[in-house]
């Protein structure tokens, strides 16, 4: 990855679990950006691309995620990314 | 900086068109800002004095239809309109907690960086960039702010809103401690900026 390419970053507070509906959402929001994306809940980081990946983080309610991307279009990324954090249920 | 009254420190106003052929008869010079890859936009930038810019900003014929709308309803408008605008603060996460605490959410703040290519790294904060008359938040930090590069020339004379509920916008206005002027009538912002051709209004 260039070094010189776009990064962003947001911490989303949950407002249900990312269980497997909002999972699946993430995961095809995320397949549409070529930037790098991941995912991180505590220890864990992950590609959001992943169904299992994103439920494997065991994210609830109330806790905080935090969205990354690097690339051409990562500011696009974590902002759609975080608005569908941000209103999932 | 400028100011929309009171306090309030108007980062930039987001003049949104469906073509941005418009920039050549805007009454207002403007410079080319760049591209928002993914996004399918691009935008235009005119310095309105006091640390202040707009911000024009169009569908991109140099890039593909984007898989998701493009921002600022632009692909629902049939003709130019000031959507929206940016404020700035600085330490933003303590103005969102704030406002939060007040019973408004502006939303998550996010971190965004770009290398220039003449090598600076821009780096900046905001939260999701919005419509409407209560601004979306940025803080630019360290870094250069936009309106230093921007064609200059133009400067901002007042900037001021509509809205059927003037005491609702207020209520949102007060918890992110910003102040526009606010009258009753048909959402929309209005912005008077003088040129040296004479004064142009976005609406």
């Amino acid at each position: 990855m260039s070094p010189n390419s776009d990064t962003a970053e947001a911490r989303i507070v949950l407002p249900a679990h990312l269980h497997a509906r909002p999972a699946g959402a993430l995961a095809r929001a995320a397949a549409g950006f070529e930037s790098d994306v991941e995912i991180s809940h505590q220890d864990r980081t992950v590609n959001p691309v992943g169904i299992l990946a994103v439920m494997s983080l065991g994210a609830t309610a109330g806790a905080t995620v935090t969205v990354r991307a690097q690339g051409a279009d990562a500011h696009q990324a974590v902002t759609e990314l975080a608005a569908l954090l941000r209103t999932i249920d | 900086m400028v100011t929309a009254k009171g306090d309030a420190v108007i980062d930039h106003l987001v003049y949104a068109t469906p073509d941005l052929g418009i920039v050549d008869r805007l009454g207002i010079a403007v410079g080319p800002g760049g591209q928002h890859l993914g996004l399918g936009t691009r935008n235009f930038l005119a310095g309105l004095g006091g640390g202040a810019y707009l911000e024009v900003i169009g569908p991109d014929p140099d890039q593909p239809e984007p898989a998701q709308p493009r921002p600022f309803g632009i692909d629902g408008l049939t003709e130019p309109r000031l959507v929206g605008w940016a404020a700035g603060v600085s330490g933003i996460v303590d103005v969102v907690a704030r406002a939060q605490a007040q019973g408004y959410d502006p939303g998550p703040v996010m971190s965004m960086s770009r290398q220039r290519p003449d090598g600076v790294l821009l780096e900046w904060q905001l939260t999701p960039p919005a419509t409407g008359l209560l601004p979306f938040l940025i803080d630019w930090g360290t870094s250069p702010h936009p309106s230093k590069d921007a064609v200059q020339g133009a400067t901002l004379v007042s900037f001021r809103g509509f809205h059927p509920s003037p005491d609702e916008v207020h209520k949102g206005l007060s918890a992110l401690g910003e102040e526009l002027a606010v009258a009753a009538g048909e959402l929309a912002l209005e912005a008077v900026i003088q040129t040296s051709g004479g004064e142009v209004v976005l609406r």
